[in-house]
């Protein structure tokens, strides 16, 4: 009978897509950023004790919560390429790229796990310090393709629905498909920026403008396809 | 007539040419600071600018005409296509056209003290 009733009502486990992993990953980020920003504050109190004190108890607690900081520093940011990169169905290069990091981010945390010495830590930061540059750079690369990739879909839905409702892909479409191109490679270009060693060159709201002025020409073309179907059906 | 011994006999001559002692004296008139005059001007203005403001102001209580002031309305774009003169087969597909630019991930980048261990 229970089993019965089991078999009846409960709901088949069905796969997860990419939205659900999307939600998912993008819970964890919240949380891992959190305890980050306490692990962070903690790093705060004991660096100022020991500049205070300079006792030896003061050094352990500010190498463990230089360590801490560090670990959870690299689980947020794994978090985040995760969830990222389950946007990024379409651009398995860029899925690669951040995998690596986010298997490198997993290797630091192992070695950060031995570390034990302020030098030590120290060698450490510097380390990541210049990695975290390309890790940056990655990181908002994705969120540009990710875009960019979301209206190329836009912009493959409007022909689609132009060519079922007979509407001609006129002169003005094509202009405009040109334009949204034409944006969408300059965002890229951006992306490819040459960035120093040690210091990142910020390209994201450069790009962001381009994807912008993309997205007023595809609500154009939607505009004017409107348009044409309207008066084609009177 | 006895003649007092205290008397000055000189008394007559003070006045030997005989210039009349009752003239008008001369009043010199300070000039006024500038700025005091500026300050009158202004205030002269403004009271002219509140006298001239209450007259508009009654004249048009009493013709409500005047009160017509062309002012600038804003113009609102009507919408040239009514969604729903859209053909009810493409209704949907128009509105997830419309839906996917709000599907941009909204993940905020991470903010990291690079400074910490160093």
């Amino acid at each position: 009978m229970w089993l019965l009733f089991f078999l009846l009502f409960s709901s088949p486990v069905l796969a997860q897509d990419s939205t659900d992993l999307y939600t998912q990953y993008r819970t964890d980020y919240f949380f891992q950023r959190d305890n980050y920003q306490k692990d962070y504050l903690d790093y705060l109190n004991k660096k100022d004790t020991y500049a205070q004190f300079g006792t030896v108890t003061a050094e352990k607690d500010k190498i463990t919560a230089t360590k801490n900081t560090f670990l959870s520093q690299n689980l947020m940011l794994k978090a985040y390429l995760m969830a990222l990169r389950t946007t990024l169905n379409d651009s398995p290069e860029n899925q690669n790229k951040l995998q690596q990091y986010e298997n490198w981010l997993d290797t630091q945390n192992q070695l950060i796990s031995n570390l034990n010495s302020t030098s030590g830590l120290q060698t450490w930061a510097h380390t990541f310090r210049v990695q975290f540059v390309s890790i940056q750079k990655e990181l908002f690369t994705g969120l540009v393709q990710g875009q960019i990739n979301r209206r190329l879909r836009t912009l493959e839905n409007i022909k689609r629905l132009a060519e079922n409702a007979n509407v001609e892909w006129s002169s003005n479409y094509t202009n405009k498909e040109s334009i949204v191109n034409e944006n969408f490679r300059l965002a890229l270009k951006e992306t490819q920026r040459n960035q120093r060693e040690d210091r990142f060159s910020e390209f994201y709201p450069e790009a962001k403008s381009y994807l912008n002025q993309a997205d007023t020409q595809l609500k154009g073309m939607i505009s004017d396809l409107k348009s044409t179907i309207i008066k084609n059906t009177k | 007539m006895e003649e007092k011994l205290y008397q000055n006999i000189d008394l007559p001559q003070n006045n030997p040419l005989k210039i009349p002692e009752d003239f008008p004296k001369e009043t010199k008139k300070k000039p006024l600071n500038p700025k005091i005059i500026l300050l009158i001007a202004l205030g002269i203005f403004i009271f002219i600018l509140l006298i001239a403001s209450l007259i508009v102001t009654q004249i048009r209580q009493q013709n409500p005409n005047i009160n017509a002031i062309p002012t600038i309305v804003p113009i609102t774009a009507t919408p040239t296509n009514n969604d729903s003169l859209i053909p009810t087969q493409y209704q949907e597909d128009f509105k997830n056209l419309e839906k996917s630019f709000e599907e941009d991930p909204d993940l905020p980048a991470p903010q990291i003290d690079i400074e910490v261990g160093l």
